[in-house]
């Protein structure tokens, strides 16, 4: 009888187990969006709240300090002057363009001049001038740090050699290499016809000296962490130097080399701001500056517009290099974060 | 073609440590055959990795070396493909590419790309990994990834695939698997294998030769126990299997011993004192199921000096036949008998082809360790060869055949009475070793003349290899040696050979193998089965047949160094070396007492001896007696016989045996009966002033003939 019973169980329990599955399944779904999006939203809301209450209370020289609302419409404000200066340049080539028809109509030998629109770089010119020089000085630093690293990595005695260097500069502040570095540009970089402003080279310039260091420490750190074994099979293979690079060094450092770049691009991002605002390069940093300066009673919701910015930019960089990690990496379930 | 496919010699490996140089390793000396399956078992840390790295040239050696194919090991290479125990797969790589990347760098330009493309597919096929071989390391199991890392060795077609541990990290059922697919990979490719590993079924499942590892530091080879189980094996028949419990017996009993005794074994010898008091019953149990299974010591070092009559143990080495008794024997090459004593003495050799006067001499000779004589290697084999010079001078003198050794001995004597007329220098012989046959065969035939070699002529001691310069430059007018340096002096046209020992005594017995009498209690079983492949080599020299192919194994520059027609001249010479024929390797007691009686003669003894009682001690016919019948050769159940009285080939016959025995006559037709061996002596005209017949007849008594025992010959 007994046995019966427990097969007649057996048979059934699927079933309930089944609809229990499915309730538990819902469950795991509600939790995970929970987890995902509602608690980082929420969380939003309560800094926001916290914020606009105690941004009431502080009186400043430029006025009350804004809150989001009053940001809010900074930013929608700095949308619009982008607006209208594209809407002026668009005038102005419009301009141009017809007066050198006339000209060149009138007479066909006429030299006709065509001139850069001059005016004010808006915000947004501002943050697309700091995007290209920031990329530049970290693929600048990239190129150097990574053989570099390799190397260091592979050569325990190159290792000796580079590390006191490194130890030595990667401490140094943005603020100390700006000034050698703007004279040493002023001096070197002299043509009639740059390719590239003065102030941009010097600014990538800082940005490399400053963002080369965490991507060769962690390159190095992570060739000289490979795996014996492997070694010892590229060595049983008498594979050659190059194929011993690329077919298994750089592979498994990858994770490592990433970790690297990605300091470093939020480091180059950070010195950026700090050499535009102090250098007056053009830039997010010297927007900021000049909004300072400015002291009107809208400069303080600017700046915290371009502070938010400056965040969200820092942020998308780095899910940028994620990205790129997951794309070149051959682990894909590694978890990243 | 030598065997010898990977010799490592004496290596020694010291790290640097903050406190100084550890040595991991010392002496480790191995020799592996082409296509042997080997593995080194021991405890953790007792340097077997290291042993397998250095082969692998991921380490250097401090000192020794390996070499393969007669070349050294350097650096690594793809003919020494390493299976690393955690696979050490490129985790970024799918089976395949892992596969390729070998391939690629092997055989970059010697294969197409399609080629290579089925060379990869058929290795993984090998390891059964064709349906997963686009899968990444990081998507299969454990036993797949060893799987395709023991391809990718497969794969750059090694000359010596090393294994460390390869399935240490795997679970009981997939390592089953690992180890039958490796059985059949080994069993159709004939690779050669070093394996390491923990598992001692695994060793003795796979293996032709389980190597056990000492204990660190200074780790060497402990022992070496060969598996001579027939392949291919069933894991399951034999699991059953006694003689395969034995060996799982041996090893574990191996590891344990070494547990309980660390210190021990960091000497390299191979006496391991726990051995003997190691249960024994299970052991003898076996005995009768395969007899040679369980010797004390597998690695035996033997010594030979270059001449014709070390030709057993040549044959023995290079026929395979230490091998068939499980032997792994090392042949050491000594230029004098003076080495050979003492290297045997101090237990650098463990046995070798002695002359019957070295372990005689150690009866009275205190500096030595007492020793035995357990076969003869052989009868005749020696010569008295002169200068041409003085064979000039012979002949003019002589009064009848030169060829006569009498009339030979006469005409020296003529010279001698000669040259003592005209003052001159006395002539000088050489013979190889104080206490040798040589010795007393070259004064025998002088004293047959009347001529008293320690008077009339001054006898000294060369090494047999040298014999030759020694004449041609002068040094000596004649010497006493084995072959080949005769012949090689006539072949040289140095000198002309004037007596052989067989005109002196027909069928003398000559080389015996001797080791110290503690080396042969220790090693009963390993004493039996070397003289059991002594015994089988001695056997197949004594075929014709065989004289060109031993000609040619012992023409060796190792070995006797001697052009081969030399050695061809001297092998086939009628009347010359007897390897096995007329009972040739029993060691007749008798044999003994002759040469102890010759010892006395020339005032060797200081007080008189007991003859019979050294003779019983030092020559062991009953070791020889074991060994033999498990030949299931004939064996005279005597130890003494009497010898001078035939001059043909006669027929022996005691309670066991009748065999066919060669003439004994001596050249002055006297006998020689052991029984009155004081008398004998005596009988000499020509001896030592010292003997007292008397003080010899009080230890030696004469007994009654009518109460001849039943060893007397017929």
């Amino acid at each position: 009888m007994s046995t019966q019973l427990m097969h007649s169980t057996t048979e059934q329990a699927p079933v309930v187990d089944d609809r229990f599955d499915k309730v538990a399944e819902l469950g795991d779904q509600l939790y995970v969006w929970v987890r995902k999006i509602a608690v980082p939203v929420i969380a939003f809301m309560i800094f926001l709240g916290i914020w606009s209450a105690s941004a009431a209370q502080i009186q400043t020289s430029l006025g009350v300090v804004p809150g989001p609302a009053a940001v809010w419409e900074q930013l929608v404000n700095l949308v619009e002057d982008h607006k209208r200066e594209r809407e002026k340049e668009a005038a102005f080539i419009e301009r141009q363009e017809k007066r050198n028809a006339e000209k060149l109509a009138k007479d066909p030998d006429a030299e006709v001049k065509i001139r850069p629109y001059t005016g004010k770089p808006t915000f947004f010119d501002q943050i697309w001038t700091s995007l290209v020089t920031v990329a530049t000085g970290f693929l600048l630093a990239s190129v150097i740090a990574i053989p570099v690293g390799v190397v260091c990595g592979l050569s325990p005695v190159l290792y000796g050699a580079m590390n006191p260097l490194i130890q030595i500069f990667k401490p140094v502040s943005p603020l100390a290499w700006l000034p050698i570095v703007t004279i040493i540009v002023s001096a070197v970089y002299v043509t009639d016809d740059p390719m590239f402003s003065k102030s941009f080279v010097t600014s990538a310039i800082t940005v490399t000296l400053c963002c080369i260091w965490p991507t060769i420490i962690n390159t190095t750190v992570g060739v000289a962490s490979l795996d014996k074994d492997l070694i010892n099979v590229s060595r049983v293979l008498r594979l050659g130097w190059a194929t011993k690079v690329w077919k298994i060094v750089l592979p498994s450092s990858i994770p490592m080399i990433f970790a690297g770049l990605r300091l470093s691009l939020g480091i180059g991002w950070m010195v950026l701001i700090a050499a535009e605002m102090l250098a007056q390069n053009p830039g997010l940093g010297k927007f900021v500056w000049d909004e300072f300066q400015n002291g009107s009673s809208n400069s303080l919701g600017r700046i915290m517009v371009a502070v938010f910015v400056i965040g969200v930019i820092g942020f998308l960089l780095d899910r940028g290099m994620l990205m790129l990690q997951k794309y070149v990496s051959w682990d894909k379930n590694a978890e990243l974060r | 073609m030598s065997n010898e496919h990977l010799v490592i010699t004496d290596v020694t490996i010291d790290f640097p440590t903050p406190n100084g140089y550890f040595r991991a390793l010392e002496g480790v000396n191995l020799t592996i055959d082409r296509g042997e399956f080997i593995s080194i078992i021991g405890h953790s840390g007792c340097g077997k990795s290291t042993v397998l790295n250095i082969v692998a040239g991921l380490y250097q050696a401090t000192q020794g070396g390996v070499i393969l194919d007669s070349r050294e090991v350097k650096e690594p290479g793809p003919d020494r493909a390493v299976v690393f125990q955690n696979h050490s797969l490129l985790p970024w790589l799918s089976a395949y590419e892992n596969v390729e990347l070998a391939v690629k760098q092997v055989f970059k330009g010697q294969k197409s790309r399609k080629e290579m493309d089925e060379w990869i597919k058929h290795n993984l096929e090998l390891v059964h990994m064709s349906h997963a071989m686009h899968k990444r390391p990081g998507e299969i199991s454990g036993g797949m990834k060893q799987r395709v890392g023991i391809a990718r060795a497969l794969a750059m077609e090694p000359k010596v695939l090393l294994m460390d541990e390869p399935f240490g990290a795997l679970d009981a059922l997939t390592r089953t698997h690992m180890q039958d697919s490796l059985m059949e990979i080994h069993q159709n490719l004939k690779n050669t294998v070093i394996m390491i590993t923990h598992d001692v079924d695994e060793a003795v499942l796979l293996s032709d030769r389980i190597v056990m590892m000492s204990n660190g530091p200074a780790a060497t080879v402990g022992d070496i126990l060969h598996i001579d189980l027939e392949r291919p094996r069933n894991r399951l028949e034999l699991a059953d299997d006694p003689a395969y419990n034995h060996f799982r017996a041996e090893v574990v009993r191996f590891l344990h011993e070494r547990h309980t005794l660390p210190v021990e074994g960091d000497s390299g010898e191979g006496n391991k004192p726990g051995k003997s008091s190691a249960p024994e019953g299970q052991i003898l149990d076996l005995e009768g199921y395969r007899g040679k299974r369980s010797l004390e010591k597998h690695k035996v070092k033997l010594g030979f000096v270059p001449l014709i009559d070390c030709a057993p143990l040549v044959v023995a080495k290079e026929k395979g036949f230490f091998a068939q008794q499980g032997l792994d024997v090392t042949l050491s090459r000594e230029s004098t008998w003076a080495n050979i004593r003492d290297k045997v003495c101090y237990g650098v050799l463990d046995g070798a082809q002695m002359l019957p006067g070295i372990p005689l001499s150690t009866a009275v000779e205190s500096k030595c360790k007492p020793m035995i004589a357990s076969m003869s290697l052989g009868l005749n084999g020696n010569a008295i060869t002169i200068s041409n010079a003085l064979y000039e001078r012979l002949t003019s003198v002589a009064q009848g055949d030169i060829k006569d050794p009498l009339v030979a001995a006469q005409a020296l004597k003529a010279v001698i009475e000669e040259d003592q007329a005209n003052e001159e220098e006395p002539l000088t012989f050489a013979v190889v070793f104080p206490e040798s046959s040589h010795n007393y065969l070259l004064r025998y035939w002088l004293a047959s003349a009347g001529i008293d070699p320690d008077k009339d002529v001054t006898i000294t001691v060369v090494p047999p290899p040298q014999m030759v310069s020694h004449l041609e430059t002068g040094v000596i007018a004649g010497y006493c040696v084995g072959e080949p340096w005769n012949t090689q002096a006539v072949y040289d046209g140095i000198g002309k050979v004037l007596v052989t020992s067989f005109q002196i005594w027909n069928n003398h017995p000559e080389k015996v193998f001797g080791c110290t009498r503690a080396w042969a209690d220790a090693n009963p079983k390993t004493h039996q089965a070397i003289l059991m492949a002594l015994l089988e080599a001695c056997a197949w020299l004594d075929d014709e047949k065989h004289h060109d192919e031993a000609c040619e194994l012992l023409s060796k520059g190792r070995y006797v160094n001697a052009a081969q027609d030399v050695i061809a001249a001297t092998l086939n010479k009628a009347d010359f070396n007897q390897f096995h024929r007329y009972a040739a390797n029993y060691p007749w007691r008798s044999d003994a007492t002759w040469t102890l009686t010759q010892m006395a003669r020339w005032g060797y003894f200081q007080a008189p001896i007991d003859l019979r009682k050294v003779a019983d001690a030092i020559y062991r016919p009953e070791t020889y007696r074991a060994a033999a019948e498990a030949m299931g050769m004939a064996v005279p159940a005597g130890d003494y016989k009497t010898d001078g009285e035939h001059a043909s080939d006669w027929s022996f016959s005691d309670a066991k045996v009748t065999l066919t025995l060669g003439a004994d006559r001596f050249m002055d037709k006297r006998v020689f009966d052991p029984d009155r061996a004081a008398f004998y002596i005596d009988g000499f005209s020509v001896k030592s002033g010292d003997f007292n017949l008397d003080a010899w007849l009080k230890m030696n008594k004469v007994k009654d003939s009518s109460a001849a025992d039943d060893s007397k010959a017929v």
